[in-house]
């Protein structure tokens, strides 16, 4: 029984922790316009005085670690976000789709 | 000069003048009596004696007679110097101190070479010569009211000394406080209005008689048409206006002389050619380089000759953007890979050889291999002021040459040719092989990183460019603003291979420059037919707007898309930057640097100033129709607005 309780708050914690490493999308793109990140990435992260973010994010731990400790002219965001508000940035910025292929957007082709 | 007399009606006139005058008035008088004899009876009646009055006008002295009319003021032979120099266009906002210049442009010099530019602010007047020059190659005249013009004037002319265009100012002013009239004569009146200007204008001159003008007139407009080109300013006095030109004045107008740049010393020339020939890896930089058709074809001769890598800092069209050796976007590539680095006419040279760290890092390092060297040719170091830094940080250069970029060119080419071995020539080849090969590649490279954020809405500032391009390519068309808020997108992917189809932007990087100088530059396109296309910020248009109105009044076809981020982008990043240093909320700093609550409807703005706008555009679908209806407009003769919502960068 205790084993069986043990596995169960295992599955339990691994799934809160799923959910969190996950983040929240809808609530990572407020932040990441409310916090002004979209001024310099843009607002689907594609880039712009800032670097792209987006599709295919860094993984939540290094954003959290980078937006921390930033290199180059990022300024850094010490305690203006937490942790789980940057995992939710991640989290809508791994929405974000890919573009379409260069070859399918005719005014990128003149 | 001939004395004058100054009126109780302000006027002023010379002996001859109160001459004519009194007879003049003479004969109103007699008239005035005949009529009024007319009108005092139907019946004949019989002689009377003379009243006092009329006793008085018979036998005592002559009156003085005020005097109403100068038939040659002195700006009449004003007009007559602008035009012996075949000056297009006098762009001012009207002045009581540039009155009777402004009356004699217009009637006795026919509105015409000069014509009479309407302005809205005397920024706008300047900057639109600024425009005007960067398209046409020619002096457009800017009239400046007095102080208060001149002041409002000052960014504008600062914008043009940092942007190496010649502009002339004339400045309004009552230098002689005995014909100041009334307290805002004195307010508007200096001992020297040209101080306003004097530490970003080249020279400038305060003339006290005609003569005196047309000397100094001709004198400007040679120093400002001669490299380094820069403005110049010229005080115009009003009573000088106003007064008659003395009989005794003969209206000699000195010539122009045939204007030939400084070119470098030939020994300088060959020494820096063999320098070139033999490096096996020179780079090309240039700021605001080539300035004409020839220039540009002087710049990609260079390289080809060289097969050199061109970092063009896009203050002027300095290097085709489609070229293999267009190394713009890599520049930091080619610099590190650099044994000798040629500036021409370079803004800020240790910028591009330097990397800064963080913000306010004092200590950049040279991005330069070891050993590599530096030259530099440029007109900016045969003139340099003091209180203002638009100098840069020194470059620390092997060997600088004083000189005109764009003509000292031909000369280096022709020693680079001379000295070319068949070795070096193999070499040259060699390398031209590996960059033509590396070209396609990173062309590709911009059209990925141009598709990222393709849908998005706000619109993405390469989504913007793209479409617009897809509808000008097959136009001759001519860029008239920067494009560095834009993240350089026309540059990177548009085909730009024409000296007139990009200008750079602010000189002086000061806002209020985008609409007026577009409209200058698309008044000197007009006469060629080019379609004219100002991406235009909107803090930036919020400064001088009235230059729409003057599009439309003068009907210049001019397509202006606005680039609305409905914030001063830049600041709204630097007072975050400030925040997170300081560990604070980033969130309120929106507070005073972006413009929402209420939104700006630019399309209503250009429509109260007769100019045809439509938008915002949220969507980019909407965009491709809106800018072909836009382009029709612009065909058609009008100035066009779409006001676009971008996304900040």
């Amino acid at each position: 029984m205790k084993i069986l309780l043990a596995a169960a708050l295992a599955v339990i914690s691994i799934g809160i922790c799923t959910a969190q490493s996950a983040g929240n999308p809808e609530n990572g793109k407020l932040v990441f316009i409310k916090n002004g990140c979209a001024r310099c990435h843009g607002t689907q992260g594609q880039g712009g005085a800032g670097a792209r973010l987006a599709p295919n994010p860094p993984a939540a731990a290094a954003l959290i670690k980078y937006v921390r400790n930033p290199s180059g002219s990022m300024p850094p965001y010490k305690n203006q976000v937490t942790d789980a508000e940057l995992t939710d940035v991640r989290a809508y910025l791994a929405t974000v789709p890919a573009p379409p292929p260069v070859k399918d957007i005719p005014p990128l082709n003149n | 000069m001939a004395k004058t007399s100054k009126i109780s009606t302000g006027l002023s006139t010379g002996r001859r003048g109160f001459l004519k005058g009194a007879a003049a008035g003479a004969a109103a008088l007699v008239g005035t009596s005949t009529a009024g004899a007319q009108q005092t009876g139907s019946q004949p009646r019989a002689a009377q004696p003379p009243s006092a009055a009329q006793r008085a006008v018979e036998t005592g002295p002559p009156a003085a007679v005020e005097v109403q009319t100068t038939e040659r003021p002195g700006s009449d032979y004003m007009v007559d110097v602008i035009k012996s120099l075949g000056i297009e266009y006098y762009a001012a906002n009207p002045s009581s101190t540039l009155k009777s210049l402004h009356e004699s442009l217009i009637n006795y010099g026919g509105n015409q070479n000069p014509e009479f530019i309407t302005c809205t602010h005397e920024e706008a007047s300047v900057a639109l010569a600024n425009g005007y020059y960067k398209i046409s190659g020619k002096l457009m005249l800017a009239g400046l009211h007095g102080t208060v013009g001149s002041q409002h004037a000052a960014m504008a002319v600062y914008n043009a000394y940092c942007d190496q265009a010649p502009v002339m100012v004339v400045m309004g002013n009552i230098l002689d406080a005995g014909a100041r009239r009334s307290y805002v004569d004195w307010l508007h009146s200096s001992q020297d209005v040209a101080a306003i200007l004097r530490e970003y204008t080249k020279w400038d001159d305060s003339p006290v008689s005609l003569s005196h003008f047309g000397e100094s007139f001709v004198r400007a407009y040679k120093t400002a048409m001669t490299p380094p080109l820069m403005p110049v300013a010229l005080v115009c006095d009003e009573p000088l206006q106003e007064s008659p030109v003395p009989a005794s004045f003969d209206r000699r107008i000195p010539k122009l002389p045939v204007i030939s740049p400084p070119v470098a010393d030939p020994n300088a020339i060959a020494q820096l050619a063999k320098m070139l020939v033999a490096a096996e890896s020179p780079v090309l930089v240039a700021s605001r380089c080539a300035r004409t058709a020839a220039g540009l074809k002087s710049m990609v001769e260079l390289a080809e000759l060289l097969q050199a890598p061109v970092i063009d800092q896009h203050f002027r069209m300095n290097f085709p953007s489609r070229h293999a050796l267009n190394f713009s976007d890599r520049a930091r590539a080619a610099i590190t890979n650099a044994d000798l680095v040629l500036g021409l006419e370079v803004m800020d040279f240790y910028a591009v050889l330097h990397a800064y760290g963080r913000e306010r890092d004092s200590n950049p390092r040279s991005i330069l291999k070891s050993g590599a060297k530096v030259v530099t040719i440029s007109a900016l170091d045969l003139f340099t002021k003091s209180v203002y830094q638009n100098f840069q940080r020194f470059e620390d250069p092997d060997m600088a040459l004083a000189a005109d970029g764009e003509a000292t060119l031909p000369f280096l080419i022709e020693e680079v040719k001379r000295q070319l071995t068949a070795d070096r020539k193999r070499a040259v080849e060699t390398r031209g092989a590996k960059y033509a090969q590396a070209w396609p590649k990173a062309l590709e490279q911009a059209r990925v990183d141009a598709s990222y954020g393709w849908d998005a809405s706000p619109i993405s500032t390469s989504r913007l460019s793209m479409e617009l391009w897809a509808q000008l390519k097959g136009e001759d068309w001519s860029l008239v603003n920067d494009t560095v808020f834009l993240q350089n997108w026309p540059l990177r992917l548009w085909d730009v291979n024409k000296h007139y189809q990009f200008i750079g932007g602010r000189g002086g990087e000061g806002l209020g420059y985008g609409p007026p100088a577009a409209v200058g530059a698309a008044l000197a396109n007009k006469k060629f037919g080019r379609l004219s296309v100002n991406i235009q910020g909107d803090g930036d248009f919020m400064y001088c707007p009235g230059a729409m109105w003057t599009a439309a009044h003068h009907k210049i076809p001019l397509l202006t898309v606005m680039h609305n981020n409905r914030a001063y982008n830049q600041e709204v990043m630097l007072v975050g930057r400030m925040a997170s240093e300081h560990n604070r909320p980033v969130d309120r700093c929106t507070i005073g640097t972006t413009l929402v609550e209420p939104n700006i409807d630019y399309a209503k703005m250009a429509q109260g100033m007769g100019v045809n706008g439509e938008g915002p555009i949220t969507d980019p679908k909407n965009l491709a129709p809106a800018i072909q209806r836009g382009i029709a407009a612009a065909k058609r003769g009008e100035p066009y607005l779409i006001d676009v919502v971008t996304q900040g960068r």
